[in-house]
């Protein structure tokens, strides 16, 4: 697939896309803004992919590399449309109430994943990449042109924000330090 | 990584989605982009079609295939044996322009010599259009009926005459543009001389503009007694018939003392414009035997006017948009109960909203292809939406449920919402509208007419497309509204129907009537339950020439 891929042949181009699209559509959801603006992104991402299929030198995994180039799309876009900024967030943050009686119940991962698209574009970005693409501080401040700082300080925010969420959802059972999630098995 | 922080990741690596096609088409089309030409090409050349024939239906010069050589409208004269009549028509004639065909030189059919034109040539002469088929007669003033003949010119009639001093000075009168070739006259002078041949085309009450003619060729015939010496034909030529009136040309001659012969006749006829029209379209126009040389064959020559059953009009339609809704918002999911069930709004859904300020403007083109009905198509800009009655709240969750499309599960979309659905000190108005680019297709029927004044009815589907759009949508358990866009359907269908007035003043065709907009399909992809639909009522105001 992958000799397929750097031969332009367009059946082993769309076997890889077929095969990795939905995990990656799953990450570029958590930075959209809606399915649309996902989508848009996802096919951006891949578009980059086949460019640059040929710098894949093999010694990681395929899926990781194509991840990366997702994620580094996905942010591409939002800086497009947001200078990240510690005071906006703070305002959003705080204006934010949750209303027990309006939370519905959902699948798991679909649940968590609409948790942090809940999250304010800024805080949602930082905990997306610190807490699951698993960059440093230094790297995300790098990546979104913040201060290593300024990335501490959101992935606080954010962190509390999202626990207080999936309490009021009964997915976390404790709202501090080395919680876990209520088991959700699929 | 903590073991929250790796429970999140966990939990987001399971989260898969399915992508829609169009993401694929999107990468395949960018990576291949030589598929896709095919596509881009037939796009431009059916744009690039549209167009040429909007401007070839619209353009008075058109191309044509050059006239034949005597063609039914090319009539020779000698000027031996032409002589003129003049019909009933032209007792209204200036006087010095009936005393120059009273003049005993002229109707001395029989000379060959062009003796006594100076003093002859007055002014120019007028002539008048009439039927060559049906008509063969004249009213025949002064002239011996031995000499007359029963040949027959086309012209047409002008009551306006040109600057007498200009033509008697022999100076060029103004120059125009050049007139198609749709008709033509030839007159003949047995002087030997070249002749330029001045024409005035005037277009109902104005003039179109002068065109100084070419020379024509040396011609000479031969028939039998007819004719001798050797023929100046000049060529006149003229546009085609504009609107519903009749044409007019004027003949004069630049320098007529020299090249006007003394026996030159010509037959003025009179037409109706539809007897002038099928005339020129008709073959086989009799050819009068005896004494005049009328030469008349077949004419295949293209008719050069502008294709009546087609027309262009430009309107703008300003519009009170208003909206309807039906379909049945679902029920929050149960938690055990997986089956959505379907309730009524209650008051508290209940949406509170108001017309809005829209307008639809664009083009149509119409083709008649009976009496009576016409067919039309056309490309339209359109803006409505209503606005939505609300009041801010501090920000909220507020939720959807919504069906998924492809599986039928109902499930729920949050979001965090500042607008309650209600009215209060914080009242605000939120807009829900769309601009649509339609290509509507229809018919057209022609309920009455006159000569001035037309009723009709019409009706048409447009395929729309959505520019732009916003939508504020009722929460499930209706008190908030959310915002969400993407729940907005990109394609649409709206219906149309409407009376029409046509009138026209001066050049200008003017129709006004009143159009009713209806969206056919939800503004909202099916996903979401409740059916939206646009309405517009406005009055169209068009103009056609």
């Amino acid at each position: 697939m992958l000799q397929g891929c750097l031969d332009n042949l367009a059946t082993a181009q769309e076997a890889l896309y077929n095969y990795f699209s939905p995990k990656m559509l799953g990450v570029c959801y958590r930075y959209a803004r809606n399915r649309e603006d996902a989508e848009d992104m996802l096919q951006e991402g891949f578009i980059k992919v086949y460019s640059q299929i040929h710098q894949f030198r093999g010694s990681g995994a395929l899926e990781g590399w194509i991840r990366r180039i997702i994620v580094h799309t996905c942010i591409n876009n939002i800086k497009k449309n947001k200078k990240f900024s510690d005071s906006v967030d703070l305002i959003h943050a705080s204006s934010l109430q949750i209303n027990e009686n309006n939370i519905p119940s959902m699948l798991q991962a679909k649940q968590v994943v609409e948790c942090i698209r809940l999250l304010p574009i800024g805080y949602r970005t930082v905990l997306n990449l610190y807490a699951i693409e698993g960059f440093s501080h230094k790297e995300i401040g790098g990546i979104l042109d913040i201060e290593e700082s300024t990335s501490r300080s959101q992935y606080t925010r954010a962190r509390s924000l999202l626990e207080e969420i999936l309490i009021k959802k009964k997915i976390l059972q404790k709202p501090r330090e080395n919680v876990r999630m209520v088991s959700g098995s699929h | 990584m903590t073991d929250f922080e790796q429970s999140l990741k966990d939990h987001a690596d399971q989260f898969v989605m399915t992508p829609s096609k169009r993401v694929w088409n999107g990468i395949y089309n960018n990576l291949h982009p030589g598929s896709r030409w095919p596509s881009i090409t037939v796009g431009v050349v059916f744009l690039f079609s549209l167009i040429g024939v909007g401007y070839l239906n619209n353009s008075t010069k058109l191309p044509g295939h050059p006239e034949p050589e005597n063609s039914s409208r090319d009539i020779n004269i000698s000027n031996k044996n032409i002589d003129y009549n003049l019909t009933s028509d032209f007792k209204s004639f200036p006087q010095s322009a009936l005393s120059f065909w009273k003049n005993p030189a002229v109707s001395d059919a029989n000379s060959s010599e062009t003796n006594s034109v100076e003093s002859q040539f007055v002014e120019n002469p007028v002539f008048s259009l009439t039927d060559v088929k049906a008509k063969n007669e004249s009213a025949n003033l002064n002239t011996p009926s031995n000499e007359r003949s029963n040949a027959k010119i086309v012209v047409l009639q002008n009551d306006r005459r040109l600057p007498s001093d200009k033509m008697s000075q022999g100076k060029p009168a103004e120059t125009n543009k050049e007139i198609s070739s749709g008709k033509s006259i030839r007159v003949g002078d047995a002087s030997g001389n070249v002749s330029k041949m001045i024409a005035k085309v005037s277009i109902e009450n104005g003039l179109a503009g002068i065109s100084k003619l070419t020379d024509g060729s040396v011609k000479s015939e031969n028939r039998s007694g007819t004719m001798s010496g050797n023929l100046i034909s000049s060529k006149i030529s003229y546009s085609g018939i504009l609107n519903d009136k009749e044409p007019r040309l004027e003949i004069g001659f630049e320098n007529p003392m020299s090249i006007f012969p003394a026996n030159f006749t010509i037959i003025p006829v009179q037409f109706s414009l539809a007897d002038y029209e099928s005339a020129i379209e008709a073959d086989g126009v009799s050819s009068q035997t005896g004494d005049g040389t009328l030469n008349q064959n077949k004419s295949k020559t293209v008719h050069k006017k502008r294709n009546a059953k087609i027309s262009w009009m430009y309107f703008i339609n300003p519009t009170i948009s208003d909206v309807s809704f039906n379909g049945k918002a679902l029920q929050p999911i149960n938690r055990q109960n997986l089956s959505p069930i379907v309730v009524q709004p209650g008051p508290l859904g209940r949406m509170l909203y108001n017309a809005r300020i829209g307008y639809n403007a664009g083009t149509q083109m119409s083709y008649a292809f009976s009496h009576k009905w016409q067919f039309t198509a056309g490309a339209d800009l359109n803006y409505s939406g209503y606005n939505v009655i609300s009041n801010q709240v501090h920000p909220t969750f507020a939720y959807l449920t919504l069906k998924d499309s492809r599986t039928g599960e109902a499930y729920s979309k949050s979001y965090i919402t500042h607008y309650g659905n209600g009215q209060g000190q914080n009242q605000i108005s939120l807009a829900n509208y769309s601009l649509q680019a339609s290509l509507p297709i229809g018919l057209q029927y022609s309920l009455w007419e006159n000569s001035d004044v037309k009723l009709s009815i019409a009706s048409s589907i447009a395929p729309s497309f959505a520019i732009k759009s916003n939508a504020f949508i009722i929460s499930a358990d209706g008190r908030n509204y959310v915002n969400d866009p993407s729940l907005l359907r990109p394609v649409n269908l709206a219906g149309n129907f409407g009376t029409y007035v046509s009138f026209r003043s001066n050049k200008i065709k003017w129709i006004v009537g009143p159009n009713i907009r209806y969206q056919v399909l939800s503004s909202y992809k099916n996903d979401y339950p409740v059916k939206e639909h646009l309405i517009d009522y406005g009055i169209k105001i068009g103009i056609s020439r």
